[in-house]
Order: structure tokens, then C-alpha cells, then sequence
């Protein structure tokens, strides 16, 4: 086998950072780096998702035994014509071509990296770009397409719709999608002879947790429903909190709602006795937290895996999911790992029936376990990232 | 852009090969027919009114009957309310005094009104005293399911839920007066001092007291909102966010109460660099912390389940220094009097040289440090 260099190119990647994206490249890397692959990350120097400023310093660095290329990146120019043109293409409008291109060159971009990617072209196997939606990622695979691959993470969203992106993705030589939903999804909108297969993202090995450890240390007791991850409208946390707000309201059962993640949301004060905010907390408490939560909750309706998921179910918890997201649905519906809600009534008749029936709860956490164990291993994956790259190598696809 | 034209076949077709990818079976539980049952069910009860999904807003405004939330929605503050009430009401007497308002009547009035309660007293007595038996039982009661609950909130706070606002409410916090006092000392009368993080107030209503004016920033509601009954000056708001806002070299006068004990270590350097910006020339901040020097201040100050860690003196007047502060100086205050020194002794078993010396000196080193930093 051809043992070029592999780079991986996130938008922005460190010990610091907190995100999917760059938490699946991460992880995706390391495997590839302790089986003996050679692995780079390119990437810029931004920590923050949304000032996009430089936190790091540019140059060379390693993060758990890989070489970690950093680029400045542009500052964002978040000007008024920037703005028009998302909330345009946000509201679903047709949007010009050029806008397009004028505003994916606004959404975090690096000149150096991509002059980087031009010279050093002949020394990297392949590049390979994750997630689709930044500047990094589309004018990365409009500088080396012949050497491109890439991640996407493809939500249904109004972004996927774009014309830049059929495009994009149309020029890549491979494409890897984290589940069979997303392949669909990425058919649907840019032709089915997309060269893509499902490589199926990471995985995870089981891991001990505490349960008793988490209740005892944040004094938590009784059911609960866990919420863990960036809280952010994207993210539909608001609407599960209300949810949750909503059915303490209307049935006055003893259950709290427990969040666990970054960003900054604000409880109802006469619910700050059943919905308990511990903010971030360490991967330890994080674990702790899968191991005694009654049922873990992702109403997130836009992921393209959902790591918060496969990391719960190997602990044997049942998850309640959106029911509009093709990828958390899927993943419950193939494994019987939980049930879904689409509104406040499928919420309110899903999370009774959940608590109720003890025995069901843990059979169900069982069968997402061993989801996980069956089709979320490293040896598969690598097999499958493996075959996308030769495949692209080969120009079969 | 969408490309939708396949055939019902060719689409099922396409998942089979798609969900060949993963391979699951699901034995036992049949998902769609739990949620089919979930649906019929939505379906039967959806005209009971049972599914009220209202915005949050609306929702906090119902249960809390309109207008702001009281502090005093936790029930161990509503308890702790109630029974200071109960305890001011529980002493009934007959023995009120008695006047008469209109003066050419008032002292027949008066007499009259004697006469008669000279003539009730042993019946109103026997009245009153099985009431105050009862009040006093009551009181007793509410005493102990006081004590119960705040024994369980001690114990189950002591991992990280609001612990610090439960600490304060159940009064177990240091009593800081004296150090407060001296503290609001180092600034220049009438000078406008910002807390960050200010907690119950006490600063601030020491900085007051001392003819300072004082602003507070608190994070937590409920303790920003026992500042705002005492009537202090207070911003609820984060102390990291409520600096961000703030221009360049726009404040004069900080204080800040045990600075990095508590929360994430990065925000200890975050706070110093962004004050080092904010600071106008000849401003000052000044930092009353734990000393780590006195290993029976270190046990006592630990006896509070919010702390996390010590800070140095050396080692926070070298941030400040670093960060571009020009004077700093470190100060050691609140020694152990010779009754908490003698109390101590004795708890340890006694001992010769542990009241005096270089060993006393050791154990008994000042339990506090002030560091005061100019820009």
C-alpha cells in the first residue's frame, strides 16, 4: 500500500478545541498515526468557532504524536453584503453563483494554507477536508481536486443547498460519509453518481464509568434526562428545554433534566430544582454522566453522526432523539436503541413511556451497545476510509 | 438542484444497499410499533388538554404569577424566611399597652379599657399560654426541618450545584467583617470601587459603610438579589462577560474576594490580563485571598465545600506583575487571637510550643493575604 502522507484539513483543530468535526478528524487521525500511516493536520490558527481569531501561533506543532501544520487564517469580514447573502440563502432564496463564491471566501479562510496545498501537492497522498461547510474546505478542494477527499458531515440545511458546494462536492475524488442517511441526503442533492461511500466516522471502544461517582458529586438523585453538547439554537436545545419545562409543567412526574456542554443557557428559575446546568465538565464526569443517566436525549435535528450518541449508548442508556433528524432516527430505528419525538406531544407520551418501563429502558441501552460494538470499530472503518482512498486513487469510483 | 425523480423500487433499492453498510437486527424491541402506540395515544388524549406546550417565558411568568421571581423560590430560603417570621410572632401576650387618642376623654377611656382587661387577663392568659405552647412547638418543629434540610443540602452541594449561594444561605460562610473593613481601607475615600463577584454584599456594604461608593457584579440571581434588598448597588452578570463589555482604561478602583480559588484556573489569567487592560493609569486592584501559609487557616478555609484551590502570594503578585501592573504588594492579615489560638491547641490535644515560637508561627501564620496591584 502507498504510504504517502495523509492530511487531514479541519478549519481549526487543537487540544482546546470543542467540536464534532474536529473531534472526529482528531480521533480519525490518531487511529491512522498508531496503525502507522503517516498523518498530518493542516489547519489555521482559529480557536473560536465564530470570532475565528487567531488563538494559536502559526507554524509547527505536535498534538498527540501527529504534526500540526498552522496557517493564519483571514480575519472574517462579517460585513452587510456577508450578511444579506447568508440570511438569503438561510431564508431559502436563490442566490447567485458569484454570491456564493463571494460569501463560502468570507466563512473562515487561509490564503497561506491554500498556497501551502499548491506547492506541496506532490508530497501528500491526499488531502482530506472535514467539514464542508467553511472556506478552508472549498477553496482547499479548488486548489488540489485531484488529490481531495473529504468528510462532509452533510446536514439537511439551507447551506447544503448550494450551488458551490455541488460543485465541490461533485470535484472531490472520494467522499466519506459518516452514515447511510448522509449518503442519501448528499445523492438527493448532488446527483446520485456522487463518488461516495459510508465509512462510517469513528469509533469508540467501551469504557469504564461511575455512575454513583457523577450522582454522589453533584448531589443528583432520581431519574434523569441527560442533555450533553454545545447548547445553541442549532442544536435545539432551547426547544428541549421547553419541552422539558413544559412536561414538569404538565405532569408533576420527579424527573430532572441535567446539561452537560459548553455555551451559556439560561433556567427558568422556578425550574432550577429539576433542570441542573453543571456546564462543562471533565471527559471523566462527561462518562460518569452517560453511566447514570436514566435516558439521554440529542434533539439536535442536523447531525451527520452524532458522536454524543454512539459515546451514551456504549454505556447502555436509552436515547430519545429527534424523529426530523434522517441520522439519530436511523441509528434508533436500526438498533432499537430508543424511541423519537417530533413534537411536544411525542415528547411528552415517548419520555413517559421510557420512565416507566425500567426493564424496556435497559434492554433498549443494551441493543444500542451493541450497535456500537458491532459496526463502530476501527478495523472496519480504516477498511472502508482505505478503500474510498484507493478507489479515488484509482479513479474508479 | 434536487434530483428526486427515482421510482418508489429504486428508491427502497437504494436504502437496502445504503443500510447494508451498518448491520443491525433488533430482536426484541419493535421500535415503529412502540411509536405507532406512542401516535395512537398522542391521538386519544390530544383533546384532554394534557400536551400544554407553552413559550418558556410564558411558562416561568404562570408559575410565578407574573412580575419577577422571588428570591425566595427555593424552599430552603422560603423556609428559612418563614420560620425567622415564625419566630417573631410565636411570643403572644395580653400585656399590650394601652393608650386613648382623644385627650378630654382619654383618661376615663384608659381607665375603662383597664378595668376590663383586669377583669379578661386570667381568661385571656390561659388562652394565650396554650397558644404560645403551640407557637413554640411549631417554631421548634420548623427549627429541625431546617436542620434536616440543611444538613442534606451541606451534604449533597458538596460536589458542585449553586454550591456557593447554598453555602452562604445555610450562614456557614467565614465571618470576614474585619478584613472587609480593612480592605475597603486601601481605597481612596469616595472612590467608586467594582467587586467582582460579589456575593451577599459584604464588601460592598463595608466599602459603604466606610464612605466608599461600591458597584457589585454577581453571577448567581439569588445572591445578587440578597444584595439588592440590602440595597446595594448590584450587576447581575457574569464578572468575565460583564469586563468584556467594558472600554480600555476605563475603571479605577477593583476588588476582588479570594481571586482563583474558585471556578476554571484559566479564568484566574483571563481576569488579571483583562483588568491589566481595563485599568486606568494610577488604578488599583486589590485582592483578599487565603493564605496557603497557615496549615490551620488552609483547614479552616478548606471547611468551605466551594473551594477549589489556594493562590500563592508570590505567585499571584507575579501574574500581576507580569501582566503590566507597575506596584504590587502583598500584605498578611486576620491573625488568630489568642482565644482561637488557645481553642485550637486544645482541639489539638495540647502541646508544648504550639501556643508560641517558630512552630506557633508556622501554624498560626495569618490566615489572609491582601494584595494590592497599580496600574
Amino acid at each position: 500500500m502507498d504510504k504517502g502522507t495523509i492530511a487531514f484539513v479541519p478549519p481549526r483543530y487543537g487540544r482546546k478545541v470543542v467540536g464534532g468535526a474536529e473531534t472526529h478528524a482528531g480521533m480519525l487521525a490518531e487511529e491512522l498515526h498508531h496503525r502507522g500511516w503517516p498523518v498530518e493536520i493542516l489547519t489555521t490558527c482559529a480557536e473560536d468557532p465564530h470570532s475565528w481569531r487567531g488563538e494559536y501561533e502559526p507554524g509547527e506543532e505536535f498534538i498527540g504524536g501527529i504534526k500540526v501544520r498552522r496557517f493564519p487564517q483571514e480575519s472574517r469580514k462579517y460585513t452587510r453584503r456577508v450578511f444579506r447573502t447568508e440570511q438569503r440563502i438561510i431564508a431559502g432564496k436563490k442566490v447567485s453563483l458569484a454570491k456564493q463564491r463571494f460569501w463560502i471566501g468570507n466563512v473562515v479562510t487561509s490564503r497561506a494554507l491554500c498556497d501551502y496545498l499548491d506547492r506541496r501537492r506532490e508530497d501528500y497522498r491526499a488531502f482530506v477536508f472535514i467539514p464542508y461547510l467553511f472556506g478552508t474546505t472549498y477553496q482547499g478542494i479548488e486548489t488540489v481536486p485531484e488529490r481531495s477527499y473529504i468528510i462532509p458531515c452533510l446536514h439537511d440545511e439551507p447551506y447544503a443547498y448550494q450551488e458551490v458546494f455541488r460543485r465541490m462536492m461533485r470535484s472531490v475524488r472520494g467522499i466519506m460519509f459518516n452514515t447511510p442517511p448522509e449518503m442519501e441526503l448528499a445523492k438527493r442533492l448532488y446527483g446520485d453518481d456522487l463518488r461516495g461511500e459510508v465509512v462510517g466516522g469513528v469509533a469508540y471502544e467501551p469504557y469504564s464509568a461511575d455512575g454513583d461517582r457523577f450522582r454522589a458529586k453533584y448531589g443528583i438523585s432520581g431519574d434523569f434526562v441527560l442533555y450533553s453538547g454545545r447548547r445553541e439554537i442549532f442544536k435545539n436545545t432551547f426547544l428541549l428545554l421547553r419541552y422539558f419545562c413544559n412536561y414538569l409543567q404538565n405532569t408533576d412526574r420527579e424527573v430532572s433534566l441535567v446539561l452537560i456542554g459548553s455555551g451559556a443557557i439560561e433556567i427558568p428559575f422556578s425550574f432550577r430544582n429539576r433542570v441542573i446546568d453543571l456546564g462543562f465538565v471533565s471527559e471523566r464526569d462527561k462518562r460518569d454522566a452517560y453511566d447514570a443517566a436514566t435516558i439521554v436525549c440529542q434533539p439536535s435535528e442536523r447531525e451527520s453522526l452524532s458522536l454524543v450518541l454512539l459515546e451514551a449508548w456504549l454505556t447502555g442508556v436509552p436515547a430519545l432523539v429527534h424523529g426530523d433528524c434522517a441520522v439519530t432516527r436511523y441509528h434508533v430505528e436500526r438498533c432499537g436503541g430508543g424511541l423519537w419525538f417530533t413534537d411536544y406531544p411525542t415528547f411528552h407520551e415517548a419520555l413517559d413511556y421510557l420512565l416507566d418501563r425500567p426493564a424496556l429502558r435497559e434492554e433498549m441501552g443494551l441493543m444500542g451497545r451493541d450497535y456500537i460494538m458491532e459496526n463502530y470499530n476501527w478495523d472496519r472503518i480504516v477498511e472502508r476510509f482505505s478503500a474510498v482512498l484507493e478507489e479515488g486513487e484509482r479513479g474508479a469510483l | 438542484m434536487d434530483q428526486d425523480d427515482k421510482t418508489p423500487l429504486e428508491e427502497e433499492k437504494a436504502g437496502e444497499e445504503a443500510a447494508a453498510n451498518l448491520s443491525i437486527e433488533v430482536d426484541d424491541i419493535d421500535v415503529p410499533s412502540i411509536m405507532a402506540e406512542i401516535q395512537s395515544r398522542v391521538e386519544r388524549r390530544r383533546q384532554d388538554g394534557v400536551y400544554k406546550d407553552i413559550p418558556i417565558l410564558q411558562l416561568e411568568e404562570e408559575r410565578t404569577g407574573g412580575g419577577e421571581a422571588e428570591v425566595s423560590l427555593d424552599p430552603l430560603h422560603e423556609l428559612i424566611f418563614l420560620s425567622q417570621l415564625a419566630r417573631q410572632y410565636a411570643e403572644v401576650t395580653s400585656y399590650y399597652p394601652i393608650g386613648a387618642r382623644r385627650s378630654p376623654l382619654g383618661p376615663f377611656i384608659l381607665l375603662a379599657k383597664k378595668v376590663i382587661r383586669r377583669f379578661m387577663t386570667p381568661y385571656m392568659d390561659a388562652l394565650f399560654a396554650k397558644q404560645r405552647e403551640f407557637n413554640n412547638q411549631m417554631v421548634k418543629s420548623l427549627d429541625i426541618f431546617l436542620e434536616l434540610i440543611k444538613r442534606e443540602r451541606e451534604r449533597s452541594y458538596h460536589g458542585g450545584v449553586d454550591r456557593y449561594s447554598a453555602w452562604v444561605e445555610m450562614e456557614l460562610g467565614e465571618d470576614l467583617r474585619g478584613v472587609l473593613d480593612e480592605a475597603a481601607g486601601r481605597f481612596d475615600p469616595g472612590e467608586e470601587i467594582l467587586e467582582l463577584g460579589c456575593g451577599t454584599g459584604d464588601f460592598l456594604a463595608a466599602a459603604l459603610k466606610s464612605g466608599r461608593e461600591a458597584l457589585g457584579v454577581e453571577e448567581d440571581s439569588r445572591l445578587a438579589r440578597i444584595c439588592q434588598e440590602r440595597d446595594l448597588r448590584v450587576v447581575h452578570a457574569r464578572p468575565i462577560d460583564y469586563l468584556e463589555a467594558q472600554p480600555s482604561e476605563s475603571l479605577r478602583a477593583v476588588f476582588v474576594l479570594d481571586m482563583g480559588e474558585r471556578g476554571d484556573s484559566r479564568e484566574l489569567l483571563w481576569m488579571i490580563n483583562s483588568l491589566a487592560d481595563l485599568m486606568e493609569r494610577g488604578g488599583r486592584v486589590v485582592s483578599l485571598n487565603h493564605h496557603p501559609r497557615s496549615v490551620l487557616g488552609v483547614e479552616e478555609a478548606f471547611t468551605d465545600p466551594t473551594l477549589i484551590r489556594l493562590v500563592h502570594p508570590d505567585t499571584l503578585a507575579g501574574l500581576f506583575s507580569h501582566a503590566g501592573f507597575r506596584e504590587v504588594e502583598v500584605s498578611p492579615l486576620g491573625e488568630f487571637s489568642p482565644g482561637e489560638r488557645r481553642d485550637w491547641v486544645e482541639r489539638m490535644g495540647g502541646g508544648h510550643g504550639l501556643e508560641s515560637g517558630e512552630l506557633a508561627e508556622l501554624l498560626f501564620a495569618p490566615r489572609r493575604y491582601l494584595l494590592e496591584a497599580g496600574r
